[in-house]
């Protein structure tokens, strides 16, 4: 395991006292070895993330101390070590190293800022991991020293590249002894604008040495062979070593390297393995206790993040364990997982237990038992574990000191979030910056968002995609995430307790459901392609869907969908989609498809995506899947991003949720303003609903909508519009009158000449005539014909008509609407939506069902007298839906 | 003195100020109680009163997701 940061500016990691720099000329006894006049090296292995997280113009600090906490690396006792930017304006030192050495406000080299510009550049993309090594040693002998400064990378699986500076380094800065040389791991505590540690960014198994690294005399320089023993590179000498077994065998002069100088000596003061964030912060070195703890800066917690661990394996001789990409399994608690890894030499059996993450309480069903099989090297175990969130453990039962433990693994629901930019926006984080609304985890929270970076192989040039997997966990709030998916995940919470969810965005900006379906190809890879890892140096016939399928091991527990405007017209494209999905997630074959028909494309009518055509393909979309169709609530997307700005009829808007907090991008005055949770936050919500109504069809998704009008009585004067569920309006707001009546058969509509009303079931609209009464026939009625936003109907900026929104009906437990789709097989409604629902004589009272849903349903139903008020009967009836 | 079972008890007050009329008295039928549902509104069947004084209604207590009164 190994510790990355998830979000930036967020947590860093800090050892309880501080390792100030001594004066190194003063002799001390290192390695059993009195009279040694010695320096110090630091190193750990390190993944550098890859784009989008860097990309910058700038170097990236990973250790050391900010004194001024400015990220800035200027005070007169700090000392850093950076990485340069693979954008860095100077171009030498693009993923090279960089020292800030200071200490008694004595600069250790010429200048501020020493720059390793002959180490051969690291690589940035996420997946190389490097063992990076910094000292400042004594190169000469005791009683002559040499001070230099050097740094040395080491590809795991690759190759070794050193620097030595040969100018020394400063005498006042050699035997200063203010310096800090360590009082952070990472920097996250400068807010937006200062050098900080990028999201990605991870460490494994950091080591802070009093002494000397083994030292090449022929090449003065750090000897190779040292390195490549520890990072297991290349041409490594037979023995391997890690930090201990290293300054170990330096010590007792048995490492054998050619050239070496014999007399180094060191001791591995500090050692933190960065395991993971509970046990991998003790030093166990010979420092003393100095434990790391995460500090968290700027309101924020849970920057840092446990990931799959990088250091060579010849480092324990502990079992393995094969972390996925992954760390959620689908399924829903009723799919077996095949957990699998790797054993050394002198393991005699291996056994493995499940428990509840963070304790030693096993899952019931899932204590020690002996794995599936073990053989060769290797070991699996296939277990089907309940929803929730677990550690895997295995040890050699015979030496139970040979463990290994898999933590914080999901096992919950899967959602693969289908369509282009619209449905990209509500969740996604290119639309910067995230989480505007701060908003906060609830509790009982536990899920991952993924989202793949579709522009690394979709760029000009080929890099192979680095997915963003970010862990959400109740309590915190992350900065790192859009608002769209805390709250999606906030709204599952409260329906699933406890039960894990995975927000996968699928969906691509721009894309139509046309080209997916043929796997065109986007970029450098294909839409649909196979289903596996892409290559490094190409995506090796692996697609965006095949690479999603490869990561969620086949599995997609529900498939939510909203396209607009690429939705195919044509029913054989359509089905090619779907069929093309099911054909890579094998493992969920019956998964149901939850589609989101778009009532406004748009605010105003004219635009293209609001049409009834764009509706009805979607619910023919709906109807296409059979049994595994589920029409959803449809997508309310009322208030816009604002692009473009004015809109305009002729230019009426991106399609793109409002997602900005403030009046400087968005607030009082502007048109793209969230602030008051209407445009993101909405679609999050209502999303996180439908989802969690997919599988239990008690909770109520759907809005309003017109299942039926009738006359109450011959006068009519009062049309009762049934909608199915009991609606409300929001902050307490009077009712926006969106209902419109039609006198000609739907030829015309308005909404002028009578009032509207709730009855006391809220279930039921009461529209009143304030004129005389409706003719008998050709009357109609339909909801929200239009919205009362501009620039067809009301004000052109929504920002000074958001208050409307709150006159409008919305489902009682959630604030999404609903109302007349196309009259399509698997339309909830009648109506063709362009001439409404008709309105007739009342007739005989029924009883409907006004969705699909099969079994029993229990209904109680009450007879209530003519004054609306006495309660002549009540009955629990049984009901099925076959 | 003793209420004979199936007579006409009080009326009785219930949530919201609803008046609930003892049991024994106006009734009212289902005339089915299953259907093949569909994404749409499809009627079960028809609600009957029975000795029941005219001009009753009828509606849904705790409002079940996915069933409706209409005309009632």
């Amino acid at each position: 395991m190994a510790i990355r940061i998830a979000t930036i500016s967020a947590t860093d990691l800090r050892p309880a006292s501080n390792i100030t720099k001594r004066n190194y000329a003063t002799a001390m006894t290192v390695g059993g070895t009195a009279g040694k006049v010695v320096g110090w090296w630091q190193a750990a292995f390190v993944r550098l993330p890859g784009s989008p997280n860097f990309i910058n113009n700038t170097v990236y600090p990973l250790w050391g101390h900010d004194g001024n906490n400015a990220g800035n690396f200027n005070g007169g006792q700090d000392g850093v070590v950076w990485i340069g930017g693979d954008s860095a304006s100077q171009g030498a030192l693009r993923l090279r190293p960089r020292r800030t050495a200071r200490s008694g406000n004595q600069n250790g080299y010429a200048a501020a800022n020493q720059d390793f510009t002959s180490v051969s550049a690291l690589t940035a993309n996420g997946t190389d991991v490097y063992l990076l090594v910094y000292g400042e040693q004594n190169t000469g002998t005791d009683a002559s020293p040499v001070w230099q400064g050097w740094a040395a990378r080491v590809l795991v699986g690759g190759g070794v590249s050193s620097q030595v500076i040969a100018t020394a380094l400063a005498s006042l800065y050699v035997t200063s002894a203010t310096g800090v040389l360590l009082s952070q791991i990472f920097n996250s505590r400068p807010a937006a604008g200062a050098a900080r540690s990028p999201v990605n960014l991870a460490f494994e198994n950091f080591a802070h040495v009093n002494g000397d690294f083994p030292w090449d005399t022929a090449n003065n320089r750090p000897h190779h062979d040292a390195l490549l023993a520890l990072a297991n590179g290349t041409g490594a000498p037979a023995t391997l070593h890690s930090y201990a077994s290293l300054i170990a065998a330096q010590n007792a002069g048995t490492l054998g390297y050619a050239n070496l100088r014999g007399d180094a000596r060191a001791d591995l003061s500090f050692h933190w393995t960065l395991a993971n964030l509970t046990t991998g912060l003790a030093n166990s070195g010979n420092g003393g206790a100095n434990a790391l703890s995460p500090a968290n800066w700027n309101s924020l917690t849970g920057g840092l993040e446990d990931v799959a661990g990088f250091t060579p394996a010849h480092w324990t001789t502990n079992p393995t364990i094969t972390e996925p990409v992954v760390k959620f399994h689908g399924g829903r608690g009723a799919l077996p997982y095949t957990a699998s890894g790797t054993y050394q030499a002198g393991t005699t059996a291996l056994q493995r237990r499940w428990v509840l993450a963070g304790t030693s309480a096993p899952v019931p069903g899932f204590d020690w038992a002996a794995v599936g099989t073990f053989g060769g090297g290797t070991w699996s175990t296939t277990d089907t574990l309940p929803f929730g969130v677990f550690d895997l453990q295995v040890r050699d039962p015979n030496d139970v000191s040979r463990a290994a433990t898999m933590s914080d693994f999901l096992v919950g629901t899967i959602a693969l979030m289908h369509g282009q930019s619209g449905m990209a926006g509500v969740t996604e984080n290119a639309n910067a910056p995230k989480n505007v609304l701060n908003i906060a985890l609830s509790a009982g929270v536990q899920g991952l968002y993924l989202e793949g970076s579709s522009s690394d192989a979709g760029g000009a040039s080929y890099i192979k995609p680095t997915p963003l997997i970010t862990r959400m966990v109740g309590g915190q709030t992350p900065a790192g995430l859009a608002h769209g998916a805390l709250l999606m995940i906030n709204e599952w919470q409260v329906h699933n307790p406890g039960h894990p969810l995975l927000i996968a965005k699928l969906a691509i900006g721009g894309t139509a459901m046309a080209d997916w379906a043929a796997n065109g190809t986007i970029g450098q890879w294909t839409y649909l392609g196979t289903v596996g890892e892409p290559g490094t140096a190409n995506a090796g016939g692996v697609g965006r869907v095949g690479h999603y399928a490869w990561m969620l091991r086949g599995i997609a527990d529900v498939h939510a969908i909203m396209w607009t405007p690429g939705m195919s017209s044509v029913e054989a494209t359509r089905t090619a989609y779907a069929d093309a999905i099911d054909a890579r997630f094998t493992v969920t074959p019956a998964a149901p498809w939850l589609v989101l028909p778009p009532w406004r494309g748009h605010r105003s009518s004219p635009d293209s995506s609001s049409t009834v055509a764009k509706r009805a393909e979607h619910v023919s979309f709906v109807a296409e899947r059979g049994a595994r169709g589920i029409l959803g609530p449809y997508w309310p997307d009322i208030v816009m991003d604002g692009n473009p700005i004015p809109a305009s009829t002729a230019n009426p808007g991106s399609l793109h949720c409002a997602f900005h907090s403030n009046a400087t991008l968005g607030g009082s005055g502007s048109s793209v303003s969230d602030q008051n949770q209407v445009g993101q936050a909405r679609l999050g919500r209502g999303i996180g609903r439908s989802l969690a109504w997919a599988y239990n069809r008690t909770i109520k998704a759907h809005g309003p909508r017109v299942v039926a009008a009738w006359f109450r009585d011959g006068a009519r004067t009062v049309i009762e519009i049934e909608m199915g569920r009991a609606v409300r309006t929001l902050n307490g707001a009077g009712i926006n009158n969106q209902f419109w009546i039609s006198t000609d058969d739907g030829a015309t509509f308005a909404k002028t000449g009578f009032t509207v009303a709730l009855d006391a079931s809220a279930t039921r609209a009461v529209l009143t005539s304030t004129g005389g009464a409706w003719p008998a026939s050709n009357v109609r009625v339909d909801y929200a014909r239009a919205w009362p936003f501009g620039p067809a109907d009301g004000d052109l900026d929504e920002a000074l008509t958001e208050r409307k929104l709150d006159g409008l009906l919305y489902d009682d437990q959630v604030h999404r609407g609903g109302t007349n789709l196309a009259a399509l097989p698997g339309n909830p409604l009648t109506s063709a939506n362009g001439n409404g629902v008709a309105v007739t004589a009342r007739g005989t009272a029924k009883l409907l069902a006004t969705e699909r849903w099969t079994g029993t349903r229990n209904v109680t139903v009450r007879m209530i007298a003519a004054d609306g008020v006495t309660v002549l009967r009540e009955k629990t009836l049984v009901i099925t839906g076959i | 003195m003793m209420f004979i079972g199936g007579g006409v008890g009080g009326v009785g007050q219930i949530g919201g100020g609803a008046r609930l009329v003892a049991s024994g008295a106006p009734d009212f039928s289902l005339s089915n109680s299953a259907a093949t549902t569909i994404w749409g509104a499809v009627s079960i069947g028809d609600l009957a009163p029975i000795n029941a004084p005219a001009g009753v209604t009828f509606r849904l207590v705790n409002e079940p997701a996915g069933l409706a009164v209409v005309n009632g």
